[in-house]
């Protein structure tokens, strides 16, 4: 990305040519892999002409592809589902704001599943997004090995290499799955860091903007300009971000005296065990001493988890009624029209959660038995997760339970490849995933590196140290 | 329905021959008035969050502590040292984002009390004591217009903050009811927090009725949504009181603003049915209610002293319910002195 941005600045029809070559790539690779949401690249290569005199910005010549939940102004955000169809949206997202400013062009906006729920890409209303790494297995086996989710589209999107980085949202693990299954990297922020306005709501005290890119100077630099207080959002944090890009470049900010600790939860499969200890040698070969932290409480995460996402889903989609935004049914009364659209728009995993909640929140015994007792649990996970990080600068674990994610087989529920990620998102801590090494059916996986509260220097250092070892896979089609 | 008769320990309002006792308690909302909405920008602005467009955030514009010490002070509450808000989700065609934020869990001020005086024409005093359970702050919905059979949500208002004074059941009579809100009103006013113009409804009332013969169970509570007036309290009260039987079911009913008939809404919902969970958009924050300099005490005892000054200049309120029933009623404060200000003017006037 150096070259190409050393290029673009010195001639400046390099950026719109490069701008046109990556929006037919985007066109051809679109049918099989179903990346996009909505196609805007006459708009998109207008913008890469006006903007392209401005070269002394900090992300000149960056392409951008952006998950549907951010918002565009006079843009479609119907985040892949039937309940918003036809919704425009009058604003931009501050993260999207503030990346234009800084001289990136958006590209396109990215598949996912339905409102970022879900965790393999198979509740999309645009198709499936098949996995990048697994072209040749799918059309022999007839199976579609899925590119993880929620933020499948640009996970995919910026391992074939069609944007340099992606801008997506993680709630439970939703940038660092896919980033982990096609092989790049993916940075889910703490909690505050980033400005959620604009950012179409699932469960807002989860909810982070996450970014994905292929190397760690990417990453640093979009963070650079991502990052930040805003008056918008009361929960942003007003902490200064530091210039990521200045430590990356500087050896002597490296990690290497300091410790890692490495999370083994109770879950992990037997088969990737293999897998796990190739990547704590990777990272001791590096230089990182390794202790123990075990976690005594793995198992109530995804509970506590599902209740809390669940109850915020529901109120957070109280919105979307269908009469005022979105898809509008004529039907003669309200009642019928609240229970058909309903009924037709929202996919089986919205109303999975949607059902939890009201379930939960049904009696005053569900309300104190399950969401107060959930919002209990994840303070004393917060807490311990807290303490586990005074010993040791960085706790590790895999991203994914298992490389490989099918959609057909029902094998494995879909609540436990959250297993790992969930435990970043439900204490608020930064998270990076890195791609370490390729499993046993020839897919990429990475490693979760959890670092503690607004530091996501430590990480985005330590993906670049890691990466600088391993290198990035990259990927030919 | 013959009359009305207020006795002398318990009051009874003589309904077809038979004595009904009333236990009234009232939700008072009053728009403080400011130039910023409660969680959106300034007052003339049309923002995202208040027509609920999706992506929109909430950020707090809650900053006179001042005015809040005093009604607090006034109120003999103290105000919660967090600020918290709680998500309240229920359907409603003028709710633009299907819930409203409210406070549940951490009420701006805890219980409180209000004392309200009345004096009959034979020169009894009767005190009563109004037991306020919370003051909550939460913000005002859309509201509903008719624009000939079409009906049309009006997001003019939607956003702006809204004090909520939530009582227990404790008003045994409409005249105390009625007082109760005359001095919350007049309290309201003179701290400036709101201008109480009731005819814009910025100071609105909801209220729970039940009815109950001597010694027996009381009735299924009735909940009459949005009055701006108080006469419109008497009128309901009298034709609820006809209509009431004793196995009907408890219910939510409105009324129609010329004719104080009421128009039965929905039934009643259990606590359960509104969904309340944590509002997440807005962190939880430290209310500095300390006074930390003698600057701000005396500031303090200043606003006091005004609301009791001009307590004495609005003192008397007439109000005149039937041919048989006449009262005059004086609102003021539980000091001493004032009471004392009050004989005299009495004295005055009868």
């Amino acid at each position: 990305m150096k070259a190409i941005n050393a290029l673009c600045s010195k001639r400046g029809t390099v950026a719109l040519m490069l701008c046109l070559a990556l929006s037919l790539r985007a066109e051809r690779l679109d049918w099989y892999f179903r990346i996009n949401a909505g196609y805007n690249f006459e708009r998109a290569l207008t913008r890469a002409r006006a903007h392209q005199h401005n070269r002394k910005c900090s992300l000149f010549g960056f392409s951008v592809s952006v998950k549907e939940l951010l918002l565009s102004k006079d843009d479609f955000a119907e985040a892949s589902s039937m309940m918003l169809s036809g919704f425009v949206s009058a604003y931009d997202s501050e993260v999207l704001t503030r990346i234009k400013r800084a001289g990136a062009n958006m590209l396109c906006r990215a598949n996912m599943d339905e409102f970022g729920i879900g965790s393999d890409g198979s509740a999309c209303a645009h198709g499936h997004i098949v996995n990048a790494w697994a072209r040749a297995t799918c059309s022999f086996t007839q199976e579609i090995v899925a590119a993880g989710g929620s933020s499948g589209g640009c996970a995919a999107a910026v391992a074939l290499r069609i944007s340099t980085v992606a801008l997506a949202t993680d709630t439970g693990g939703s940038v660092r799955q896919p980033a982990s299954y096609v092989g790049v990297i993916g940075l889910k922020p703490s909690y505050g860091r980033c400005s959620r306005w604009g950012v179409l709501a699932y469960a807002s005290s989860l909810d982070q903007v996450g970014v994905l890119t292929r190397s760690a100077r990417d990453c640093a630099r979009v963070s650079a300009v991502v990052f930040g207080m805003d008056l918008k959002d009361c929960t942003s944090a007003d902490l200064p971000v530091p210039k990521f890009e200045l430590y990356i470049s500087n050896p002597q900010f490296d990690l290497t005296r300091h410790s890692i600790g490495a999370l083994v939860l109770k879950q992990q499969a037997p088969c990737f065990k293999r897998a796990w200890t190739y990547c704590l040698s990777t990272l001791a070969h590096i230089g990182f001493e390794l202790t123990d932290a075990n976690i005594p409480f793995a198992d109530m995460v995804i509970p506590c988890y599902s209740v809390l996402t669940s109850v915020e889903c529901y109120s957070n989609f109280a919105r979307y009624n269908g009469i005022r935004f979105g898809l509008r049914l004529r039907e003669v009364s309200a009642f019928l029209l609240y229970k058909k659209l309903r009924t037709i728009a929202y996919s089986a995993e919205v109303k999975r959660k949607l059902f939890t909640c009201a379930y939960v929140l049904s009696t005053r015994l569900g309300y104190e038995q399950y969401y107060l007792k959930a919002q209990r649990i994840r303070f004393i996970i917060k807490n311990c997760l807290i303490t586990r990080l005074c010993n040791c600068n960085v706790l590790a674990s895999l991203s994914v339970p298992a490389s490989r994610l099918s959609v057909g087989s029902k094998l494995q529920l879909n609540a436990l490849t959250d297993v790992y990620t969930v435990l970043a998102s439900l204490t608020g801590l930064p998270s990076i995933s890195v791609p370490t090494c390729f499993s046993e059916v020839g897919l990429p996986f990475g490693i979760q590196l959890i670092a503690s509260a607004y530091r996501e220097l430590d990480l985005i250092i330590a993906s670049n140290m890691i990466a600088r070892v391993n290198g990035i896979p990259s990927l030919c089609h | 329905m013959s009359l009305i008769r207020v006795c002398s320990a318990r009051d009874y309002l003589a309904c077809n021959n038979t004595p009904v006792e009333l236990s009234i308690g009232l939700e008072v909302h009053a728009q403080f008035s400011s130039s910023y909405k409660l969680f959106s920008g300034r007052l003339e602005v049309l923002a995202a969050l208040d027509v609920g467009l999706p992506g929109s955030l909430p950020v707090v514009n809650f900053g006179d502590v001042l005015g809040l010490n005093v009604l607090a002070s006034l109120l003999n509450s103290r105000v919660s040292p967090w600020l918290s808000f709680t998500r309240k989700g229920y359907f409603c065609a003028d709710l633009a984002a299907g819930y409203q934020i409210t406070q549940y869990h951490n009420p701006l001020l805890g219980y409180g009390s209000l004392e309200v005086f009345a004096f009959g024409i034979s020169g009894v005093c009767r005190i009563m004591r109004a037991h306020i359970q919370n003051v909550n702050l939460e913000h005002d919905t859309g509201s509903v217009n008719f624009l000939g059979n079409c009906e049309v949500v009006n997001f003019a208002r939607a956003g702006l903050g809204l004090f909520e004074f939530v009582s227990f059941p404790c008003f045994g009579s409409v005249l105390f009811a009625k007082l109760y809100l005359l001095k919350l009103k007049l309290m309201l006013m003179c701290l400036n927090i709101s201008s109480c113009v009731m005819a814009n409804a910025e100071l609105r009332y909801d209220f729970n009725i039940s009815f109950s013969e001597p010694l027996s169970s009381c009735s299924a509570k009735i909940e009459i949504k949005n009055l701006n007036s108080l006469s419109g309290l008497s009128h309901v009260v009298l034709s609820e009181a006809c209509l009431v039987r004793r196995d009907s079911k408890a219910c939510t009913k409105a009324i129609e603003p010329k004719t104080f008939a009421t128009l039965f809404l929905r039934k009643k919902e259990s606590a359960s049915e509104y969904k309340r969970l944590l509002e997440a958009d807005i962190p939880l924050a430290r209310v500095l209610t300390k006074l930390h300099n003698a600057q701000q005490r005396v500031a303090v005892a200043r606003a006091r002293l005004c609301w009791l000054s001009s307590c004495g200049r609005l003192s008397f309120f007439c109000f005149q319910n039937s041919e048989r029933f006449r009262c005059q009623a004086h609102v003021f404060s539980q000091f001493g002195f004032s009471f004392l200000s009050l004989m005299l003017k009495r004295a005055l006037v009868v």
